[in-house]
Formats: structure tokens, C-alpha cells, sequence
């Protein structure tokens, strides 16, 4: 069987280059082959590429990719859906890699509000503030305002990320945020998704204090954010 | 097309915002608002023309898609999302076998739905957004044309 560069670069203790990684994880997602998929992505781990930039750089415009793809009609709903789940996937195996012991205090919620079902991205934020030593507390896609003001309350959270894709759930976001900002004055409040690339003061128009458009952009700002509440 | 686009841009800036008794009207009658629609569109004998074989269901959820998205984009109106929304949505749906003629017969269909189904009051409010849509589509289906940001589209 034929060797990818990137599974011949673990093989000889090389850290493979993240482009040709997302090229070859791409591919066995739309060969369906899901073991080679996480095989890729958990030696790529292991021979020290980190997490971050397998999130950033692989998973993330792989995902993109995919529903560039869907959108042109070149891959069908069920191939997407099948690439979504090998994605969640790689991300479970690579959970153990995320959990920090040193922890900084603080606690954060993340979860997709309402109707909301896009829940890859909020959960890689949620890692993300997981491996900035954040107590973090998933929740995943499709959550009531309810549940979220439960999970802030229990957990005693300082931040809440939100995250829309559809734009059809923005009035959920807003009355969820109303209720926190009533129920919670200390809570920092964040937003994230698609209608928001665009039109970045959205988010505050919406009642929240900001908006990242990444992962990494939302660990620096939740930072920043639960620091000035303290200050 | 960056011209296109801010041309767009600038004129839907214009749009009157909606008060909120009208954007709860609207918000209440979501499902009727399918429903007539899904029925004014699928009793044209022209249909199969406008979606092309085999997607009444998509058509469906297209509309389904467009009332809810209706009702957001009315309470929290952001111009550059309803170019980026309408242009997205118009190249998936054209990737799925659906004429541009579509678009101006549904909006048109919704436009009458609103007129019908709403307050005066209220529907004078809203439809300006369809009537805004009607005018500049030939703009809005070239810029969807043009560009290939489907990528935007995250599933997960």
C-alpha cells in the first residue's frame, strides 16, 4: 500500500508540514477512509505537530473545504456529514493532548445557542481556552437558553461563547444574551460564526462584548476580556 | 465586483428599520408564511423549469429557510449579511439544478404572501426588503456568480 509523505515523515521522525497534511487529511475524507484520516492526524500529533495548528491549519479549512464543496453540489450530504463526524472524531483522540493540569482560575462556557447544529467550531474554542489552563464546560450544538443560563449558574462561569451559523439564529443569540446580561452582570459574553465575519460589530450590536473569528482570536479576547472584569 | 458589491452595500444601508410590532407579526406568522408559499409555488406548471427535476423538497426547504432568515434579518438588520445570505444561497441552490428565474418568482409570491397575510400597517414596513431584493437581484446573482466564497459555509 502506498505511503503519503506526511505518514513517510512520521515514519522517519520528521514533523510533516501542516499544508501537505490538510491535502492528505482531505483526501482519505473523500476517499471515506476514515482510519487513515485519524491515523494521519494522530501521528502527525505524535511526532510533534501541535494541537493548535492541527486545528488551525488542518481540521479548520479542511472543514471549509468541505462545505465549499457541499455548496458546489460535489460532495453530498451524507459525505459531509460522514467528514463532520471523522473531524469530531480526530478531535476526541486528541482531547488527552488538550487537558492542561495548570489551571487559571477561570471558567468558561461554549455552546451553540437555539436551533444552532454547527457545533465543530465552538467546540474547537472550547479546547482552545481548555489548553489556556480555562476550566471549560462544552455543550455542544442545539442548547436552550435555559440550559445555558443552568450551566453558567453551576459552573460559575466569568465567560460565555456563543456561537451562530445560521443567520436565522441570531435572535436567538440576542434574547439568550439578554437574559445572562440580567441574570449574570458579572458574565463576559462572546460571539462567534459566519454572520459575524463580516460584520464585526454584529456581535456587540447583538448585546454581547465582542466577537473572534477564530479560536485563537477567541482565547486572546476571553482572556482580555475576564482580566478587565477583575481589574 | 468589490464596486458591485459596496454599490449594494450602500443602497441597502438606505432600508427603513422595521418597528417591532411589525417584526413580531412577521415572527408569528412564520409558518403560515411557508406554508402559502410552498403552496402558491408548487401549484405553477412552470415549476420543474424554475427548480428543475426532483427538488420540490429542496424547494421546500428553501422557503422554509428564507421566512425564518426573513424574520431574524428584519429584528437584527445588517446589510452586508443580506448580500452575503442572498449570494450564498444563490449559488447553492443554482449548484442544485435551480433557474435564476426562481428567485424573482418566489420573492414575488412572498412579497404577495406578506401583503396578504400581514397588517397594512406592518406589511408596508417589510416590504420594501422583498421589493429591495426584486430590484437588485440581476446585481446580487452576478455577485453570487462571481465569487467563490462557499467555503464560508462551515458544517459541523
Amino acid at each position: 500500500m502506498e505511503r503519503s509523505m506526511n505518514e513517510a515523515d512520521a515514519g522517519a521522525g520528521r514533523i510533516p508540514d501542516v499544508r501537505e497534511l490538510a491535502k492528505d487529511y482531505l483526501a482519505f475524507l473523500l476517499s471515506s477512509n476514515r482510519v487513515k484520516a485519524c491515523a494521519l492526524i494522530t501521528s502527525a500529533a505524535s511526532c510533534g505537530v501541535p494541537v493548535k495548528d492541527i486545528y488551525l491549519n488542518i481540521l479548520a479549512p479542511v472543514q471549509h473545504e468541505i462545505g465549499r464543496l457541499w455548496q458546489a453540489n460535489q460532495v453530498s450530504v451524507a459525505l459531509e456529514h460522514f467528514c463532520t463526524a471523522v473531524t469530531q472524531l480526530v478531535m476526541s483522540q486528541l482531547f488527552p493532548l488538550v487537558i492542561t493540569e495548570e489551571k487559571n482560575g477561570l471558567s468558561m462556557v461554549g455552546c451553540c445557542v437555539g436551533h444552532e447544529l454547527h457545533e465543530v467550531g465552538i467546540r474547537m474554542v472550547s479546547d482552545f481556552f481548555e489548553m489556556e489552563g480555562f476550566s471549560t464546560f462544552y455543550m455542544g450544538a442545539n442548547c436552550s437558553t435555559k440550559s445555558v443560563a443552568e450551566a453558567v449558574a453551576d459552573r460559575k462561569a466569568d465567560l460565555l461563547c456563543l456561537s451562530v451559523t445560521m443567520y436565522q439564529n441570531l435572535n436567538q443569540a440576542q434574547d439568550t444574551i439578554a437574559l445572562m446580561r440580567k441574570t449574570f452582570p458579572h458574565l463576559r459574553l462572546m460571539l462567534g460564526g459566519f454572520p459575524f465575519l463580516n460584520s464585526p460589530d454584529l456581535a456587540t450590536r447583538l448585546g454581547a462584548d465582542g466577537y473572534a473569528k477564530d479560536a485563537q482570536a477567541a482565547v486572546e479576547l476571553g482572556y482580555r476580556l475576564c482580566l478587565e472584569r477583575k481589574t | 465586483m468589490e464596486e458591485t458589491r459596496n454599490s449594494l452595500f450602500t443602497s441597502a444601508s438606505l432600508l427603513p428599520p422595521v418597528s417591532a410590532e411589525a417584526c413580531e407579526e412577521y415572527r408569528c406568522k412564520v409558518l403560515l408564511m411557508i406554508c402559502r408559499l410552498n403552496q402558491v409555488m408548487e401549484a405553477r406548471e412552470d415549476l420543474d423549469d424554475l427548480i428543475g427535476p426532483g427538488n420540490l423538497e429542496l424547494m421546500r426547504e428553501n422557503h422554509a429557510n428564507h421566512v425564518h432568515y426573513f424574520s431574524t434579518l428584519l429584528e437584527v438588520f445588517e446589510p452586508g449579511n443580506l448580500i452575503d445570505t442572498v449570494t450564498w444561497v444563490v449559488r447553492t441552490y443554482r449548484s442544485r439544478g435551480f433557474s435564476l428565474g426562481y428567485w424573482p418568482v418566489m420573492l414575488d409570491a412572498a412579497k404577495r404572501i406578506a401583503h396578504e397575510e400581514l397588517s397594512s400597517c406592518n406589511s408596508i414596513r417589510i416590504v420594501p426588503y422583498y421589493e429591495w431584493i426584486e430590484s437588485h437581484f440581476a446585481e446580487l446573482a452576478h455577485v453570487a456568480e462571481a465569487r467563490d466564497d462557499g467555503a464560508q459555509h462551515e458544517r459541523g
